[in-house]
């Protein structure tokens, strides 16, 4: 059966000349997995997979929400103090009174949702820059975790640990499965509704979209829900799983959930890049991290390592937005 | 020259109504939070407060003053906060190792004037978003110095250091002429060079600017890189204050100098603004900080306020170029 396009197959592969960054992620995944599971064997082991699938998905759901965001063109620093904010404010309802679990889940999802709005209304109906806006943001909801907890709060709700530790059919991580259906449930969105469609348009090109009747500020204020909303589910998420939360936690997840973002195809000029690839960047990303830890390489190491690597990305996902005529 | 001399119009070029008026309304915000902070806060009027106030101003003017330039242009640095880190870090690294105080100091220079010169070259050739990128470097350097100090502070002992940055000439401390020497020379560059035209040219419209024959991608590297030898003098007063090289010495400077230039009145689209309307943002951050913790307010809760300050005066200078402007 002949091909649809007349791309060679390494067209369709290479980064800067292909249309989807998914084809090069499966290669580099695939290539991974060889190269490290020779260096160290256990990386390719059942309960290695398990072990990526407990750690890894809660920045994955962060990186999900983060790249609604993007899609419609804007960008939002916020997340990883929204997601340490909102523990903290759950886990403190936890350990002062007796509500049930489900009630202080529902009240920190609120609470992420209503900072992602402050957000959302401060770069659509204001105007200001989305990245210095969300950096403000940022550092000030930062300052507010610190503020409001001193020490860590400690909670024991055997409702929440369950939904944390807790595992499905006993092999797949409850966490891990939860991000999957949110991915699913996105990804459907983004290609069947008008919803998803409109994203894709306004972030591509607003002042069109804008033309053609789509309000533009609605979509991106909208955007900045779902990615408080979903910064604030992981941050709820943690600290189910350790049964207390901290200032501490959510500290450097805008720049992973960021490098999620491109290294996945979410081009930064908006409008660009599937879920899809979002998923296969944040397998990449989660193996890396795994194997990095077990080859003993301090966290600092490993930050640094990802920076480089967000920096890469960022070049990269330049480089394409330039083959295709954008800015 | 009459025309010029009766008319609105300064030597560069520029309105000079606009800015003389922003000016003065910022220096009366001034006077009137130093004169609150003096009645209402105990300590606030003492010679030891003062001079506290003035180190916190000279490293912020001094970062101020060398971002001034760059945003005319265009190109911001965000990253300036870990540069400063890392700066303090290996200067300390270098002198505990047997360097001589003076060649540590030239070689962190050097470094971060290498820094500065990447950020540029790297921005400018990729075409990448600036915010965006220098994100990028800031986690990188950030990792860097975490790395190479673990998280702790390395302390310098050493004699001349201390008097470089406590000593005085003239009644003034000699941080404090370093700061005003800058002060006029980038006053004088910016408005009576050339080069300074230039500076504003290429913000105000990079195309026209091309059309004119100005290479805009190499004149604003060589503006990253004298930001980078900004943020190097800064490092080391920096580190002089405190005696020490801390992976965290940087952190906090980036929200108020940043501030403190979009308070000037330096926009994030460039082309427009004065060095003494940085100063005097400068000014008006640096008395907002001390203020507030004179009166006691935990640090914490002043980095919220950096953050919320940061948002309503990007916010503030978008509604009102709003208003200006007539569909």
């Amino acid at each position: 059966m002949k091909s649809i396009t007349n791309k060679s197959f390494l067209s369709k592969i290479n980064p800067f000349t292909s249309y989807s960054m998914s084809p090069t992620l499966i290669i580099v995944y695939i290539l991974m997995l060889a190269i490290i599971g020779i260096i160290n064997p256990i990386f390719i082991h059942l309960k290695n997979f398990q072990a990526i699938a407990t750690g890894a998905p809660l920045i994955g759901i962060v990186a999900i929400g983060m790249g609604v965001v993007i899609l419609t063109g804007n960008v939002d620093l916020s997340v990883g103090s929204i997601a340490g904010f909102t523990g903290i404010i759950v886990a403190e309802l936890l350990f002062l009174t007796q509500i049930p679990a489900i009630i202080a889940i529902m009240i920190g999802i609120l609470a992420g949702i209503a900072i992602g709005a402050i957000n959302g209304f401060i770069v659509t109906f204001v105007g200001v820059n989305s990245v210095v806006s969300t950096l403000g943001m940022w550092f000030a909801l930062s300052g507010l975790s610190f503020t409001v907890a001193g020490k860590a709060i400690n909670f024991h709700n055997p409702g929440l640990q369950k939904l944390g530790q807790g595992y499905i059919f006993k092999v797949i991580p409850n966490i891990f499965f939860i991000m999957i259906l949110i991915l699913i449930i996105m990804y459907i969105v983004l290609r069947f509704t008008q919803f998803g469609r409109n994203i894709y348009l306004v972030g591509s090109n607003g002042p069109s979209a804008r033309v053609v009747g789509i309000n533009v500020k609605k979509i991106q204020f909208l955007a900045f829900l779902f990615s408080g909303g979903f910064a604030a589910l992981a941050g709820i998420l943690l600290i189910s799983q350790v049964s207390f939360g901290s200032s501490l936690f959510g500290i450097g997840w805008e720049f992973k959930a960021l490098t999620i973002c491109v290294i996945g195809g979410i081009s930064l000029n908006g409008g660009r890049g599937t879920f899809v690839g979002l998923f296969l960047a944040w397998i990449i990303l989660g193996s890396l991290q795994n194997a990095l830890t077990m080859a003993n390489i301090g966290v600092n190491w490993r930050d640094f390592f990802e920076g480089t690597l967000l920096l890469l990305a960022i070049i990269i996902d330049s480089i394409r937005a330039g083959r295709r005529g954008v800015t | 020259m009459e025309i010029i001399k009766n008319s609105n119009v300064n030597n560069s070029g520029r309105n000079k109504k606009i800015h003389i008026n922003n000016n003065i309304i910022l220096l009366i915000i001034f006077v009137v939070l130093f004169i609150l902070f003096s009645v209402f806060s105990k300590g606030f009027l003492t010679y030891y407060n003062i001079t506290t106030m003035f180190r916190n101003l000279v490293t912020t003017g001094i970062l101020a003053i060398g971002l001034t330039p760059l945003m005319i242009s265009r190109g911001i640095d965000i990253s300036f906060g870990s540069t400063i880190s890392l700066a303090g870090v290996v200067m300390a690294l270098l002198y505990s190792n047997g360097v001589n105080i003076f060649l540590s100091m030239l070689v962190v220079l050097l470094i971060t004037a290498f820094i500065g010169l990447i950020n540029g070259i790297l921005i400018e050739s990729f075409n990448l978003n600036a915010l965006i990128a220098t994100l990028g470097t800031m986690s990188i350097f950030q990792a860097l110095s975490l790395v190479f100090t673990g998280g702790y502070p390395i302390g310098i002992m050493s004699d001349s250091f201390y008097d470089l940055s406590f000593n005085s000439f003239l009644k003034l401390p000699i941080p404090v002429w370093f700061f005003i020497i800058i002060l006029i020379l980038y006053y004088f560059i910016l408005n009576y060079t050339a080069a300074g035209r230039t500076i504003y040219i290429i913000g105000a419209n990079p195309l026209a600017a091309y059309s004119c024959g100005i290479n805009f991608k190499k004149i604003r590297i060589i503006l990253y890189m004298f930001f980078g030898l900004m943020v190097g003098f800064a490092a080391i007063f920096t580190a002089g204050f405190s005696g020490s090289g801390s992976p965290y010495s940087g952190t906090y400077m980036l929200l108020p100098a940043l501030s403190a230039v979009l308070l000037g009145g330096i926009g994030l689209q460039g082309g427009s603004g004065t060095i003494w309307g940085t100063v005097l943002g400068v000014m008006i951050t640096s008395v907002i900080m001390n203020g507030l913790l004179n009166a006691g307010v935990v640090p914490s809760l002043i980095q919220v306020l950096q953050g919320i300050l940061l948002i309503v005066i990007v916010a503030t200078y978008e509604v009102r170029s709003k208003k200006k402007v007539a569909y």
